[in-house]
């Protein structure tokens, strides 16, 4: 694969997805490229901005098989995994694969589960794989877990904890739609477009070329000036007064992969700093915890992130 | 002594002889046509084999000498040629002259114009971009008032070297260019153009911006565009592991040439303003003496002849005025080409009262002169005697179809009166007078035929300009040049609105005005009140807690304090159980005594009992207390 070939087939993924998904250009860009950084994405919207549908929209145009799963309360690890079921005519045990067998799995409103059920992700996202009974299951490839999470509710939500947050290579934002796009997204529904039906969008690519895309991808040249850059921004949250938890190695590493996607994406056979920055407020976000004292003043992750980004230095020559 | 004496009565005498008292030798007509025509065999100007092309204006009324001229084959073919012109209809006739001169002078004007608002832009783009740096410079510093509970110290990182001065910058370049060390060079050609660019305002330099980001920051399409090569072949070369060759790297030192230096629109502005020039036509140069109406064989005969002559380097109207034992100049004006202002003729008359001699051909009028030229007519001859001399022999005779129409003289129309000497043809025409005025005179023609080229060609016209300017021989003799007759401007506001630009300045002042107006009223509007900063309640209740100190209030702070862990503590508290400071004993496993000694204490204090000066103490050891308490929840 060549960097005009990546970034074209990137282009024209983001253009389909485009065509469903109005106003949310950072939202499918991030998305895109988590999943081509062969990382999992955690979006916290409020309801209706399309978080599912952007995931849905991206296993269509992508070819690749998606899966929804709802988190509830009451919902058991074996839900997601799959379990394994005596037959009567056989005797034996036969393992009934769960909805985590796809490529792109949507879990919807993670945070509606207990910590017992978000865990049963944690070998999955880590490992690609599942064990079940003691037995481990490859999961399909490309396989990317998509998780939505409402940040309005608290009452009966269960709060990921850091390890499995950790996992999550972006989390991504997501806002109100500005007037004019919420004007066309009004007009495209009545105009009979149907969220539940996507049997418009064209599938791109199909999961070879999407694997293809990743692989080449984690070709793509990170200098040392840039690798010095991305391990700067992420070792000064660790130092930060206000955050008490920085971000660990890997987000380290989850910055210099999803910005080699970026690189990728320009058509570069190398990275810069221009494709980390945009980065990394997304990977760094969910990483860091705020000491106490600075959420009771009103100060963000992101505002310090984007504080932390002012400081640091971009590298030059001489 | 007296040899001596005699030597240097002898050097004086030399040196009189030798210097040149301005007192030429008397002007000889009959050598002046013998010249001529030697001239015009030589053919030492082109305006008889070749005359410019096309002819002027006034060359074209010449075309009836051009028959009479001698050896001015080219000059005849040409007259020829206008007048079969003239004479046929022509449909695709190309474009007189004419009309070409009054589209350029068009499109002159719309240069003119279009420089006049590329000017204001220059003027009053830096400005804006400097209020605006100003502007943002200041929102972007950090504001001393915010001191959040955090004391977010900023780590002090290593100082990031300026990127400095754009020219010095360059500089290195240049010298790691010719080094061969490319990648140092396109660095560094990229920190000068963002040098450059910041101190035009363009953009801002900071430490945390990528150079992708100093791109997109330039508003200016074309910065951006070039700044942007730069970039690709800086990251190609930083990131990329790829190193630029000798000629991308020059390709990038021209852009950032460039970008540094302003843009070359500057430049050629500059040589629209400063590339016009009046005078002769320096920049239109044509070759000498291709113009049938020139003055080139005039200068050269009487040159020949010892006359000082030139052309006049300054306006008429700063002519010094004759002192009295002064001989002035004589001064020779075509008013069909050199343009006189009322300013510069009152001057002129004061000049020739004072003993200047004026030679003025055309159209003349002063207070006690006017001269009026006559229509063209048939032939007329004329007969012209030089200046002191009564020998008829010299009398020189020629033809000319231009005389005077009427010169009046102090409002009496008597020439022979008030002429020193006059000339009529065979009809009593007249063609032309000496006409004194104070102490000088005026010598008054009706056109500047014969001192033209074309006119001295025509044999006996010559000896006829030579015997009329006989009349002057003891003069230096000056031509006006074309702006000669424009008093010079007095302040450049005056030489604008003479360029025809009064206009255009008053709109420029009232753009300025406005703008300055627009940019004054923006800055004077009150500025919205700042936001105001969240207090966290950690800093509220410092505020508080002093509050309460200064005004030795702290029996009521420790009431209010044992008000609060009642509601909240209660709130917890399952019914039948309301005894506080057993809860808190039980849940912190402090001594239950210390609690209930603390909780008597505030509830003294919420009674009303007077500071003991330990109720600080005591806030804290519940405060201690109650966050352990519910802590274990």
């Amino acid at each position: 694969m060549t960097p005009e070939q990546f970034a074209s087939a990137y282009e024209r993924l983001v253009a389909e997805i485009g065509r469903v998904i109005v106003g949310q250009q950072p939202l499918i860009e991030g998305l895109l490229a988590s999943v081509l950084a062969k990382g999992h994405v955690l979006i916290e919207g409020a309801p209706g901005l399309g978080k599912t549908l952007v995931a849905r929209t991206l296993a269509v145009v992508s070819g690749c098989s998606f899966k929804r799963i709802q988190f509830t309360p009451d919902l058991m690890p074996s839900d997601i995994t799959g379990s394994s079921v005596f037959e009567r005519q056989s005797a034996q045990f036969t393992f009934i694969p769960g909805p985590i067998f796809a490529q792109l799995l949507l879990a919807d409103e993670i945070n509606r589960a207990p910590a017992k059920t978000q865990s049963a992700l944690l070998e999955a996202m880590q490992d690609r794989q599942v064990t079940v009974d003691g037995v481990s299951r490859p999961l399909p490839q490309p396989f990317a877990v998509v998780a939505t999470q409402n940040p309005v509710e608290s009452q009966g939500t269960y709060p990921l904890p850091e390890a499995q947050l950790d996992r999550f290579l972006v989390k991504l934002t997501v806002g109100d739609p500005s007037r004019e796009m919420e004007q066309t997204i009004v007009r495209h529904h009545a105009d009979g477009f149907e969220p539940s039906d996507l049997s418009a969008v064209r599938p791109i690519l199909n999961p070879e070329h999407i694997t293809a895309m990743q692989d080449y991808a984690q070709k793509i040249r990170c200098d040392d000036a840039v690798v010095n850059y991305i391990v700067d921004l992420v070792r000064r949250t660790r130092s930060d007064r206000a955050i008490e938890l920085g971000a660990s190695p890997r987000a380290s590493i989850s910055l210099m992969k999803v910005a080699q996607v970026i690189a990728a994406s320009q058509g570069r056979a190398f990275v810069t700093p221009d494709d980390v920055k945009p980065m990394v407020a997304p990977v760094l976000r969910h990483r860091v915890m705020l000491h106490p004292d600075a959420e009771l003043q009103g100060i963000t992750a992101d505002d310090r992130i984007t504080e932390i980004i002012r400081e640091a230095p971009v590298p030059r020559l001489g | 002594m007296s040899r001596r004496f005699g030597i240097l009565f002898c050097i004086v005498m030399a040196a009189f002889a030798f210097t040149k008292t301005g007192q030429a030798a008397p002007l000889v007509p009959s050598r002046a046509e013998a010249d001529a025509r030697e001239v015009i065999r030589q053919g030492k100007y082109s305006f008889c084999k070749e005359p410019s092309s096309p002819l002027s204006q006034r060359a074209r009324q010449l075309c009836p000498l051009a028959e009479k001229a001698e050896g001015c084959e080219g000059f005849k073919t040409a007259c020829a040629t206008l007048k079969e012109k003239e004479r046929l209809p022509n449909i695709d006739a190309p474009k007189s002259s004419a009309s070409i001169a009054s589209f350029l002078a068009y499109l002159v004007k719309v240069v003119m114009w279009l420089a006049i608002i590329a000017l204001i832009v220059a003027i009053t783009l830096p400005i804006v971009y400097a209020i605006l740096k100003w502007r943002r410079d200041r929102e972007v510093s950090d504001p001393a008032e915010k001191k959040p509970a955090i004391q977010v110290e900023e780590e002090v990182a290593e100082a990031e070297p300026v990127i400095g001065d754009a020219e010095l910058l360059l500089q290195r370049a240049a010298q790691m260019l010719e080094r061969g060390d490319f990648v140092a060079a396109v660095q560094l050609y990229f920190q000068a153009a963002v040098a450059g660019l910041d101190q035009r305002g363009i953009l801002r330099i900071a430490k945390d911006r990528t150079n992708g980001e100093y791109v997109r920051s330039c508003q200016d399409l074309s910065v951006r565009s070039a700044l942007r090569e730069i970039a690709v072949v800086v990251d190609k070369a930083q990131f990329g592991g790829e190193k630029p060759t000798a000629e991308t790297a020059g390709s990038v030192s021209k852009r950032a040439l460039a970008l540094v230096r302003g843009l070359p629109l500057m430049i050629l502005l500059l040589a629209l303003l400063g590339g016009c020039k009046q005078g002769e036509g320096k920049l239109l140069k044509i070759p000498n003496g291709a113009d049938p109406a020139g003055r080139e064989m005039m200068l050269d005969l009487l040159k020949t002849q010892g006359v000082n002559v030139g052309w006049l380097e300054r306006s008429l109207a700063s002519l010094p005025i004759v002192k009295e034992d002064e001989t002035g100049p004589a001064i020779f004006i075509d008013t069909d080409t050199t343009p006189v202002d009322e300013e510069t003729n009152a001057h002129l008359v004061r000049w020739v009262e004072s003993g200047g001699f004026l030679i003025v051909s055309g159209a003349f009028a002063t207070e006690n002169l006017t001269l009026r030229p006559g229509q063209l007519t048939s032939g007329h001859v004329i007969t012209i005697r030089p200046a002191d001399s009564d020998d008829s022999d010299d009398a020189v005779q020629f033809e000319t179809t231009t005389v005077i129409d009427a010169v009046t003289v102090d409002a009496t129309p008597a020439v022979e009166r008030s002429a020193k000497v006059a000339w009529f043809s065979s009809d009593e025409a007249t063609y032309g007078a000496l006409i004194p005025i104070g102490k000088g005179n005026v010598l008054a023609l009706p056109s500047d035929e014969l001192f033209t080229n074309a006119g001295l060609a025509v044999p006996a016209n010559a000896r006829a300009m030579v015997a009329l300017m006989s009349h002057a021989h003891d003069r230096d003799l000056k031509i006006a040049a074309r702006s000669s007759g424009i008093a010079p401007p007095s302040n450049p506001m005056t030489s604008l609105i003479r360029a025809g630009l009064g206009l255009g300045l008053i709109h420029l002042l009232f753009a300025i005005a406005l703008l300055f107006w627009a940019f004054g009223r923006r800055l004077s509007a009150p500025l919205p009140p700042p936001v105001e900063a969240r207090r966290s309640i950690r800093e509220n209740v410092e505020a508080t807690g002093s509050l309460y100190a200064r005004r030795r209030l702290g029996a009521h702070a420790l009431g209010a304090y044992a008000r609060f862990l009642d509601e909240r503590l209660r709130a917890r508290i399952l019914r039948g159980n309301v005894n506080i400071p057993t809860y808190l004993a039980a849940r912190t496993r402090a001594e239950p005594e210390y609690c209930e000694r603390l909780w008597h204490r505030a509830k003294e204090a919420q009674n009303g009992a007077p500071d003991r000066g330990d109720e600080l103490q005591v806030i804290r050891q519940l405060a201690a207390l109650y966050t352990a308490a519910i802590s274990t929840d």
